[in-house]
């Protein structure tokens, strides 16, 4: 039913983002502004996430768009904008992480959160520190799924793998986190559900 | 109101995960099953728990502008993109010479063909033309035929011995060429394999197709060497020869 609502959402979504796209193709750079400023948030923030470091995500984040702008003439303005965009930033995110596997870096750990100690940013760190030991395509998964808010399909679209699989992942990947919290004693009265 | 499984309580739970719904407000059933199992109370809550950190984990992503900086890199990357562009004429030209040679060789083939073709096309025309009249012809409602019809229709008969000619001049030339293959073999075979009957090698060679009849082969499954891999070959090729020779003399008479 909310698959339903997304895919009508991102329809209506996808018309606007067409628009931006045929003018970006034109040459207008008001075009490409409004649509930097649009996914500049969902784009630095996957890379954000998977990378772990700020420095990174931007530099990521900007060589996405700049990509995304040559390729611009191969989007299929029949799908949605955002999931393909948000493949090539996800194709670039592991980029980067290969060639980060490459050189040692003394610190990857997000370097933004201690500046307060608020309860919530201990938890986030936490769990972005859990999401630093799962396996590549569980972290992705859960990225992807939670992050971004995509449905399964698309998950799976971007990461090129069957729904059913994906959607193994995730529950591995949600049951690993849990165990994760529980083992470094996150009470669970201090958490909330989403909204 | 309906009991619920384990199994059954943990799809249910997948499934509101994957429709990214909320856990902490269960359905009935869900919620009857948590107060009557305890192992899947603790996962209802460890779940519960895991989406309240990543809520806060997806609040906690900091904010950035890159907008001026995307711009100032895509306007360099196209204007590094034109330089390119411009530098490219300069090496166009060979990459067109080297493709010329190929598309005029591919051209001079196809415009050959064309006119082989046509050629062909141009010379069976004649031909065709008797053809469709003949075709046209049997209708019989025509009240007023042209008078062009009857020059262009030959008679039936002509037609007829036209066709047995060419079928018999065929069926000739098919005989020929098969008799002077067989009688090519048959020397071949007189030649290499030494005779054990009275004749010698130079008289094997010189006898003629029609002077052997069959004895050849017959002299050649009584030699030892060989015999065992040509008989075969010898019954295969004997049936259409004596078919052949048969037959030649009736085809003669009959044309």
């Amino acid at each position: 039913m909310k698959d339903n609502k997304l895919c009508g959402l991102g329809f209506i979504v996808s018309l606007e983002d067409a628009d931006l796209v045929e003018r970006c193709l034109q040459g207008n750079e008001e075009g490409l502004r409004s649509l930097v400023q649009r996914y500049q948030g969902a784009v630095f923030g996957l890379c954000f996430r998977m990378l772990g470091h700020r420095e990174d995500a931007e530099d990521v984040a900007q060589d996405v768009f700049v990509r995304m702008y040559r390729s611009l003439h191969r989007w299929d303005s029949a799908r949605p904008f955002r999931p393909w965009l948000l493949t090539i930033a996800a194709n670039r995110c592991r980029t980067a992480m290969e060639k980060r596997s490459r050189r040692p870096r003394p610190t990857e750990i997000v370097d933004h959160i201690a500046e307060t100690d608020s309860p919530n940013n201990e938890l986030a760190e936490e769990l972005q520190q859990a999401l630093g030991q799962l396996r590549e395509e569980y972290r992705e998964c859960v990225i992807l799924f939670h992050h971004q808010e995509l449905s399964l399909t698309e998950v799976a679209d971007i990461l090129g793998s069957p729904p059913g699989t994906v959607k193994t992942w995730l529950h591995r990947a949600r049951k690993e986190l849990a165990e994760h919290l529980q083992r470094r004693g996150v009470a669970p009265h201090a958490c909330h559900e989403l909204p | 109101m309906p009991v619920m499984n384990c199994p059954e309580f943990h799809s249910a739970l997948n499934e509101l995960v994957e429709q990214h719904l909320p856990l902490d407000r269960l359905g009935d059933a869900l919620r009857q099953h948590t107060d009557e199992c305890a192992g899947c109370r603790t996962h209802w809550r460890s779940q519960v728990m895991l989406n309240g950190a990543i809520h806060h984990w997806r609040a906690d992503t900091p904010e950035v502008d890159l907008t001026d900086l995307v711009l100032s890199c895509v306007a360099e990357d196209v204007d590094r993109q034109s330089r390119m562009a411009s530098v490219e004429p300069a090496t166009k030209p060979r990459r067109t010479a080297r493709l010329i040679w190929p598309m005029v060789a591919c051209l001079c083939v196809m415009c050959l063909g064309i006119g082989w073709l046509v050629a062909n096309r141009s010379g069976a025309d004649p031909n065709r033309t008797p053809q469709v009249a003949e075709e046209t012809a049997p209708t019989g409602n025509e009240t007023t035929p042209t008078p062009a019809e009857p020059k262009t229709i030959e008679p039936p008969g002509q037609e007829l011995v036209a066709v047995v000619d060419d079928a018999g001049s065929a069926y000739q030339t098919l005989v020929n060429d098969t008799t002077e293959t067989l009688g090519d073999f048959k020397l071949i075979v007189t030649a290499w394999v030494p005779s054990s009957s009275t004749n010698t090698d130079a008289a094997s060679v010189e006898m003629l197709p029609d002077a052997a009849e069959s004895s050849w082969l017959d002299d050649l499954q009584d030699w030892e060497g060989v015999k065992q891999g040509l008989v075969p070959v010898g019954r295969d090729i004997r049936r259409p020869w004596e078919f052949l020779r048969e037959a030649l003399p009736s085809t003669s008479n009959l044309l």
